[in-house]
Formats: C-alpha cells, structure tokens, sequence
C-alpha cells in the first residue's frame, strides 16, 4: 500500500505543479475581467465589447472585491499587478458602483444611486435637515444619479475638446490616453470641503514625456452642499469648472509628475475662467494675492495661506497669455515635460522654468513681466479676449490693487507710524498709498533699493493713471500740484517690486529726501528649525541624533540667555559657508566629527566630560610644573 | 625641547579625549530621541494624541511609538543599521478647506537595493511605516519612488518616501 502511494505522490505533485499556474492565470484573469482591465483578445471579442458599451457593467470600486485582491495580490503576475494597482487605491463608493460611459468614450463616470455618494437630483432630508437637490438649483429635470453622471461625462468631454480637440489649445493628453477610459468618481467630498481631487497613479515614461504619470479624477458627486453656495454657483457651474480645473492637473501629471503645486493651481485655475467665462467662479481668489503681494509668487504649498492666496496666482498666466499668447503657458508646461527631478524626488521649482521660457522664446523674463503685471493690477485695463465674455461686473471683478501703508500726513519718513521701508522676497510686490494734501504743492519719493528692486510712481487724477517719470539718477519722483488732486478720488502710489530671485531685497522711500536703509527683516534669528550648520554637515544629516543633540543643547542652554544668543548669532552668521566645505570633503566631514566628539561627549554626558577634561587639563599642567622644576634645576645646575 | 615635548603632549591628551568621546558617543547612551513624519521629511519632537513618532538611539533598534515610553532598548547586530520609513501620498491644495499633508500608504511592497541585487523586501505596516536591519553601506530603496540612501553603521537613517500625489481642488 504505502509503496502504491509513494508511487502515484510522484504523479500527483507533476499534476499539481502543472496545474498552479492555470489557476494562477484564472485567478488573473478573473480580478482583470471583474475590475473591466482584461484588453479584448480576439477581432470577435472586441467587435462584442466594443458595440454595446454605453453602460459598464464592471464591478468598480467594491470594497469586498477590492479586500480579496489585496489578499490575493501575491498570486498574480506581474504584469497583472500593475494593471490592477490603481484598483487597491482607488475610491470606495457608499453603495454598488456602476460606471457610465460618456459619450465621446473618453471617460468612466462612477456613480452610486445609493449611501453617502449618490449624487441627489431632488430634494432630500439629511440628519434632520432638508436640502435641495440638483434640479432646484439647475432647473434640469433629472431623474436619477445616472442623469446627472451623463451631465459629468459631458462636463468632461468638453474640457477634453478644449485642451486637445480641433481648435483645441494643443495640449498633450494624459497618459491615460490612449487606453481604458479616463476615470472619474463621484463622492461626496463636500463634507470634507473639496470640490474634486485628482491623484497620480502609475509611472507611464515615454520617450517625450519621461517623467509622466497616470491619474484619476474624484469630484463631488453633486455640488449641492452648502459649501459650494450652490444658490450663487450651480451644481451645473461648479461642475463645469471644476471638471475643467482637475482635468488639467491629470494633463499636468502627464506632462511631468514633479510640477511645482502653485503653478498647477495657477494654471488649473486660469483654464476655468478660460472655458466658462461667465462663472467667474475664480475671481473670488485674487483678493487673497493682491491683499497680500509681499509673499512670494510661488507660494509654496506648506504655507498655511496657500489655500488662501496660491488660487489667485492663476491672473499671472492670464497677464502672460494676453500679451505673448495663450501657447505660452503650454510652453512652460512643454519645457517642464522634459526637466529631471532634483535629487531626492522632490517638486521641480516652477520660477526657475518660467523664467526659462520667457527669455528663450519671448524675448522677456520671469522679473520683467512680473512688473508689467503689478503696474497693470494698479492701472486696470485688462482686455476682455474676443471669443469671451466680460464678467458682469466688468473690470470690478478683478480686485483693486491692495496698499502696505496709505500715507496722509507729511512728510514721510523714517519717524512715520507706518515704515517706508520694506524687505521683499523673490518675486514680489509692494505698493503705498499717498493722499493728497492741501499742504504740499508738490511731492517728491526719494528712494533708497537694492539692485533687485524695481520701482514706479502712478498719479491717479480725476480716474485717469499716468506713471510719474523719475529723475535722470531714478532715485526720486516728483508729482507737482499735488495739493490739486481730489483726497477723495486722486492719489499718488508706489509701486516697489522684487523682480529677482533673491530673498531680502530692501527698499525704503521718503518724501523729504530723507532715506535710510531698510532695517534687516525681523524672525532672522535661528531659533525654530535653523540647524546647526556644522553639525549638521559633518554628521550629513539634520536629523542625526547628535546634531538633534546638539541643536537641544542650543535651544535649552544659549538661546535662553543674552551672551548664548550673542554666540549663536555670530556662529550662524560665520558658519554657512564652512559648512558647505565641510559638506562637500568626506575628509573633512570625519575630521569635523572627530573635533566635535569632545563637544557632543561633553553635552551628553556632561559630568563625565567635566571629570576627564579636568584630569586632563590636570595631566598638561603636571607636565607643566614638572618641565618648570626640571628648567630650573637645569639652570641652577648651569648657573652653579 | 620642553615646548616641543609640552605641545606633542597636549596633542596626545587632546587626541585621546577625543577618541574616548567617539566611542563614548557611539554607545548606546540610554536616551531616546524623538522624530515624527510632518508631511514632507523627518523633524525632531514628538507628537502627541497618539499620533506615531520615531524613537531613536544610537546603536539600537529604532522603535515607532504612539504613546507612552518606547519598548525596552534592542541593541543593533554589530555592524548593521537600520532603515526607517514612511510611504505617503503629498496631499496638496483645497480652494475651500486644507485636507492632510499627507496620507500614509499601507500595505506597500518597499524593495531595497545594492547596486542591481536585490536584498531585501518589506511591506509598509498600516501607518505607512517600514523597518529593516542593513550592513553599513550605500542601497537604493524602491516604493514607486526610488531613492539612495547611505545606512551607517549603529545609526537609523530615517527615509520619507513619495509614492503618490494628489491634487485638492
């Protein structure tokens, strides 16, 4: 008997070994089929998937499918894995999804008539509170989620004809295309505040495009939240320009994954108002710029106003697109297409390319047209493009510009309650407001910058601008009859801009021709996270322990006391540039630890360290005293 | 010749007190410190409200602490350090509310690499976060993003790993 088995376990294990792998293929070619991704093998495969297609039946987005492919993950191929990662990742709805099929075959719409995410066409009670669903708001008359899922799918292929289709702006197509259908989901993001999302998937280099990504797209199911203000914006408005807005960044993702995220706010929100001029949705962004022109053009996305201000930025691209041409900003994604990551993965700075593109195929630069742009947020004027229409509220629906300080008591200077002066960083603005005065016939700005400044004096008199010319030396302006203008209507503004990249440019003004430097800019003190620089060179990290050390041993013990602060002033003040030396000599890195070994052993373990440098002091003195006693000896010896 | 002899000794003792700090400070001096992930690279502190930070300390196992005292101290293999990190997708934007920096990613196959051989595969535990033990050396961690990092010998060398993106509004 038992040699019977032994015969037929070798058998046995063949036929096993044999058949795993047709069960592997079956379980790949189940979870591709279930999640619609298996390509149709056969001219009559295709011929049946293709014909019907209007409504998908492919189970998207289900939590239990989802769960049993995270489980079986292990058992599939490989190259059935990356076609299914974006399913692991992908949104769960509240109820059964169900995907539709716009009508240019561009994009998957799901939806779910049930739960949290079902998008409500009429009016509907929620935790006790009645709300109107999208047929109030629209007047459409829509009988279901699948209605409103097909008003999705259309929103979307005409943001698709707008970027790529004839006539279109010639922008290249997200990775995605061409392929499976672009996915879009409607969840009910209103309850965390987001109009859409639109998230990277999977890595698609091409030889143009090496640096391009896959995404997909979440929208609010239905944009009737409160939230959104539906009773200003409709669920139809906000769905045409959000759909437009988050396309772009899956555009954006297929042109190069490391953009810089102000730039693609900037430009996602230019390409609303670009589409559908008429919801004017994004003017409400500038006022968060203008009101605050002295940070930085390219806001960078941890600041906690970024939400605030970055949104505004779009009006740049607009101010770019008027005078060179709305390719321009294509090109400026164009030339990222083709831009390596830093090292370490991070976004590519943005300022760096757009300055790039404005002086190689425009003749201009990033500071130059910068200016231009703050001289025209205080004169105004922006043409209205032909193939658009004018917001309704015309020109008052861009903000006026936004002063620093509005001066109305004279002269102005250093002894002023607002200071003349400000410190700006990389590309940005300023301006300042004089009132007229019935005591000054003239007025004269006298102006001490930096190189990186650039100034200019507008007169606003009975509703007409003119930019004051300054004297031969550009170093003051003068406004005569000053004391003529209206204080209720005219006055005179300054506009002081950092056209450059560099941090820190000054600028003060006067109107006695008294002008002073600026004052170094306050919180340029190291606290926070300043790092110590040598330390941190030597040690190659500012997350080494030591250096977190030492930095402990700084904040607890110098910064809490005037001579500490004085030293570590001065240290930060001489120690950069060292550090960079040290940083860049692996000699030097260990000879510089090597020195520091005292310092760190002497803060970490401070007792012992007091105890062993005292018995070593103690030894260099012995020797000290010894050699003193033995000269002497010498020289009694030798006097004797 | 005693000013000679005076200068040769005190580099002597200097050089020996620094050497005895070197090894003085590559041993495990029994405090921990504390790192936590802030949405882009590693910073010192700790976060509270259970959120989970690192606990570092020369020489020994880094341990990720949500709250209270990290387990008892487990010495590193001689030779070996340890990589840490965190797989997240950046999370950026929002016109009308700020979501999350960040989002972990669970659940992730993390590969780590020397020169083309493969050494070691992990998996990222619920929070994002992934530990393996390396001989000193140079590799290249891959989840999504590859990245080189340098592990030293006794040290954890804390790796922020972007394996995704994704745009608010």
């Amino acid at each position: 008997m038992q040699k019977i088995l032994a015969r037929l376990a070798i058998p046995v294990v063949y036929l096993l070994a044999l058949a795993l792998p047709g069960f592997a293929g079956q379980l790949d070619d189940f979870y591709l089929a279930a999640f619609a991704q298996r390509q149709p093998v056969s001219a009559l495969e295709k011929a049946i998937l293709s014909a019907p297609a209007r409504q998908a039946t492919a189970v998207h987005s289900g939590t239990p499918l989802q769960h049993s492919l995270e489980r079986d993950w292990d058992k599939l191929e490989a190259g059935t894995r990356q076609m299914l990662a974006k399913q692991l990742a992908a949104p769960v709805l509240s109820g059964t999804p169900t995907a539709l099929l716009s009508s240019g075959g561009h994009f998957a719409i799901h939806y779910t008539a049930t739960g949290s995410d079902a998008p409500q066409v009429n009016d509907y009670t929620s935790g006790n509170v009645s709300y109107h669903g999208i047929n109030y708001y629209t007047g459409l008359h829509l009988n279901s989620a699948a209605d409103w899922a097909g008003k999705v799918g259309d929103a979307f292929e005409a943001a698709y004809s707008f970027y790529f289709g004839i006539g279109g702006l010639g922008y290249h197509p997200p990775a995605n295309f061409p392929g499976a259908p672009f996915d879009v989901y409607l969840r009910d993001l209103g309850s965390q505040g987001y109009y859409g999302l639109t998230q990277s998937d999977q890595s698609a280099a091409s030889t143009n495009f090496p640096y391009a990504y896959t995404s997909f797209i979440q929208l609010d199911k239905d944009f009737t939240n409160p939230l959104f203000r539906p009773a200003v914006y409709s669920p139809l408005q906000s769905l045409d320009v959000t759909s437009v807005h988050e396309f772009h960044h899956a555009v954006q993702y297929g042109y190069n994954y490391y953009f810089d995220i102000w730039y693609a706010e900037a430009t996602s929100t230019w390409f609303e108002g670009e589409l559908y001029p008429d919801v004017q949705q994004n003017y409400g962004y500038l006022a968060g710029w203008f009101d605050d022109s002295t940070r930085q053009l390219d806001l960078p996305q941890s600041d906690p106003d970024f939400n605030g201000e970055a949104y505004g930025r779009w009006i740049f691209n607009r101010y770019l697109a008027e005078k060179h041409g709305t390719a321009a900003i294509r090109h400026v994604w164009e030339k990222l297409a083709t831009i390596a990551p830093p090292a370490g993965g991070g976004d590519i700075p943005m300022v760096p390319v757009l300055d790039s593109v404005l002086s190689t195929s425009y003749g201009s630069s990033l500071g130059g047209e910068l200016f231009g742009f703050a001289k025209r947020v205080y004169t105004g004027g922006w043409p209205w493009p032909a193939t658009t229409v004018a917001p309704a509220g015309g020109i008052g629906s861009i903000p006026p510009y936004a002063p620093v300080a509005s001066y109305s008591s004279y002269p102005v200077n250093g002894a002023s309650t607002a200071a003349p002066s400000v410190t700006l960083p990389h590309y940005s603005f300023a301006f300042y407001r004089f009132v007229p005065s019935t005591n000054n016939a003239t007025l004269t700005v006298t102006l001490a910058r930096d190189s990186g400044i650039q100034a200019a004096v507008f007169q606003k008199s009975h509703g007409v601008i003119s930019e004051v010319p300054a004297d031969p030396a550009g170093a003051s302006y003068t406004v005569t009859g000053f004391n003529a203008l209206d204080p209720a209507t005219d006055e005179v503004a300054l506009l002081l801009a950092n056209t450059t990249g560099i941090d820190g440019q000054q600028a003060n003004f006067s109107t006695d021709g008294t002008t002073q430097r600026a004052p170094v800019a306050a919180g340029s003190s190291s606290g926070g996270k300043s790092g110590c620089f040598i330390a941190t060179a030597a040690y190659g990290s500012y997350l080494h322990p030591k250096v977190a050390l030492l930095r402990a041993f700084r904040d607890r013990y110098l910064l809490s006391n005037a001579p500490g602060r004085l030293f570590v002033a001065l240290y930060y003040r001489v120690s950069p540039p060292i550090a960079d030396l040290i940083a860049r000599h692996e000699t030097l890195r260990g000879a510089t630890r090597l020195l520091l070994a005292p310092v760190v052993c002497a803060v970490e373990h401070g007792g012992a360290a007091l105890l062993l440098i005292c018995f070593a002091l103690g030894g260099v003195a012995a020797g000290r005293v010894r050699s003193l006693a033995a000269g002497r000896r010498e020289g009694t010896v030798r006097s004797g | 010749m005693s000013a000679g002899r005076n200068v040769i000794l005190t580099g002597i003792v200097v050089g020996v007190m620094s050497l005895t700090a070197a090894a003085a400070a590559r041993r495990p001096a029994g405090q921990w410190d504390f790192f936590h992930f802030d949405g882009h690279s590693f910073v010192a502190g700790r976060l509270g409200d259970g959120a989970p930070s690192v606990a570092l300390q020369s020489g020994v196992l880094p341990s990720l602490v949500t709250q209270g005292d990290p387990p008892a101290a487990v010495r590193l293999a001689r030779g070996s350090g340890a990589l840490l990190g965190i797989c997240y997708l950046q999370s950026s934007g929002g016109k009308l509310a700020r979501g999350p920096a960040y989002l972990p990613v669970a659940l992730l196959p993390v590969r780590i690499f020397s020169g083309a051989k493969l050494l070691a595969t992990t998996q990222t535990d619920a929070q994002g976060y992934f530990l393996v033990t390396l001989a000193a050396g140079s590799f290249r961690v891959e989840a999504g993003q590859a990245v080189q990092v340098t592990v030293e010998k006794g040290m954890t060398t804390l790796v922020p790993l972007r394996v995704g993106k994704r745009m608010i509004d």
